[in-house]
């Protein structure tokens, strides 16, 4: 009655285990899971996931990506993108949306491109100034005089 | 027109039941042939390339896995069509390829659905369907020509699949590609730790400073690095069964 939602392991196409170490241009058109150290570039039209245990020193490129780990590099994520509380990016990002969570570390330039135009921007300089009256000085303690009662 | 390759070991007293039915089936189905059992003194390949200008169309291996494997390197430049009729064990390519034992197999060579398989190329002259397999721990695999894989830890075993049942863990589906898989094991504290990558790709170039022993799990066949494996995409025809485990 109820679909599972869980991807099953025919939907991973790729998983770099924390036992090897990838050097290069790493494309493919499944799912990326990584655990272990890439050199190079990711590039994916599907999701990546990079786990706590990663070293990425690369360009990233994926639809959605969920990071945990560490990279080193500029992201670039059409869709949805989150860091969580272990993930340390040092590298700018380009995202459609992004879930940071408390604690991940993120040393670089964030964008995110919108389709719709901006609000334009009110033409204050037409407006004429609001002109602020002269008026006179209130008066201080000072300057009033005291009157001393005589016995 | 059908041929029949029996293996030598069905001479073996244990399979002669099993064997008089199977002919029995063929000849009541009447896709009965000329049969000729293997072995070390006939040149088989000659043998068969006589009998493919002779007109045969389609050979019919009688036997195990091994034996398949073998007529598969023989066959993989005849343009024939493979059959299998699987008696005795190992048979794992028969299952993945929907074929049941003895004279049952006999139905699915008279329903002949044909399907076009790939098959991996190892140095330009072996050839494997399911899988080859080998230890490497300080190996470096070239995968596509695109980039490199190294070995981090020791303890690694490493499969190269083409052709793997549906249901298994991390399948190889018939897509063209071959899947790479590492293995590695780590004792952690009394514990064993197992950690699995998963790779697709084309084309493999597998080097190591020492020279490593692989072994083609279909035949029991063993080649030494380097290696240098690539996919042939639909080249064999082989007769399978509906119940099919791949993709």
């Amino acid at each position: 009655m109820f679909k599972e939602t869980i991807p099953t392991t025919n939907e991973i196409e790729t998983v770099i285990g924390p036992s090897v170490k990838v050097e290069g241009d790493f494309v493919t058109e499944g799912n990326i899971i990584v655990e272990g150290t890439v050199c190079g570039s990711i590039k994916t039209s599907k999701n990546l996931k990079i786990g706590p245990q990663a070293k990425i020193f690369a360009n990233l490129s994926a639809a959605n990506a969920l990071i945990s780990g560490e990279v080193q590099g500029n992201i670039n994520v059409s869709g949805k993108m989150e860091l969580t509380s272990s993930a340390k990016i040092f590298g700018d990002i380009k995202t459609g949306s992004m879930n940071m969570a408390t604690g991940a570390i993120l040393n670089g330039k964030c964008q995110m491109p919108d389709n719709k135009e901006k609000t334009a921007k009110p033409e204050f300089s037409k407006q004429n100034k609001i002109e602020l009256k002269n008026e006179p000085p209130l008066p201080t303690a000072a300057a009033k005089p005291i009157k001393v009662k005589k016995v | 027109m059908y041929y029949y390759l029996y293996d030598s070991y069905l001479t073996d007293k244990k399979y002669i039941n099993t064997l008089a039915k199977t002919e029995t089936k063929l000849t009541d189905m009447g896709i009965n042939g000329k049969i000729n059992r293997l072995s070390f003194l006939k040149n088989i390949p000659q043998i068969l390339k006589e009998e493919v200008n002779q007109g045969v169309k389609t050979i019919v291996v009688v036997g195990n896995d091994r034996t398949f494997s073998q007529i598969i390197n023989i066959a993989i430049d005849l343009n024939v069509v493979l059959a299998y009729i699987p008696i005795g064990q190992p048979d794992n390519i028969a299952k993945i390829l929907g074929i049941p034992q003895g004279e049952e197999a006999c139905h699915i060579l008279s329903s002949r659905i044909i399907d076009k398989l790939d098959i991996a190329e190892v140095n330009d002259n072996n050839y494997f369907l399911t899988a080859l397999e080998f230890c490497g721990d300080h190996t470096t695999i070239n995968c596509d020509d695109s980039y490199f894989i190294n070995m981090e830890h020791k303890n690694n075993l490493i499969t190269v699949n083409n052709l793997a049942a549906k249901n298994k863990s991390i399948n190889g589906t018939n897509q063209g590609q071959l899947t790479l898989v590492i293995c590695s094991r780590q004792k952690k504290l009394f514990k064993l730790k197992e950690n699995f990558s998963v790779f697709k790709c084309q084309k493999l170039k597998i080097t190591s400073p020492q020279s490593i022993p692989a072994v083609m799990v279909d035949e029991k066949k063993i080649i030494k690095t380097p290696l240098e494996i690539k996919i042939l995409r639909e080249k064999i025809k082989v007769i399978v069964g509906k119940k099919r485990l791949y993709n």
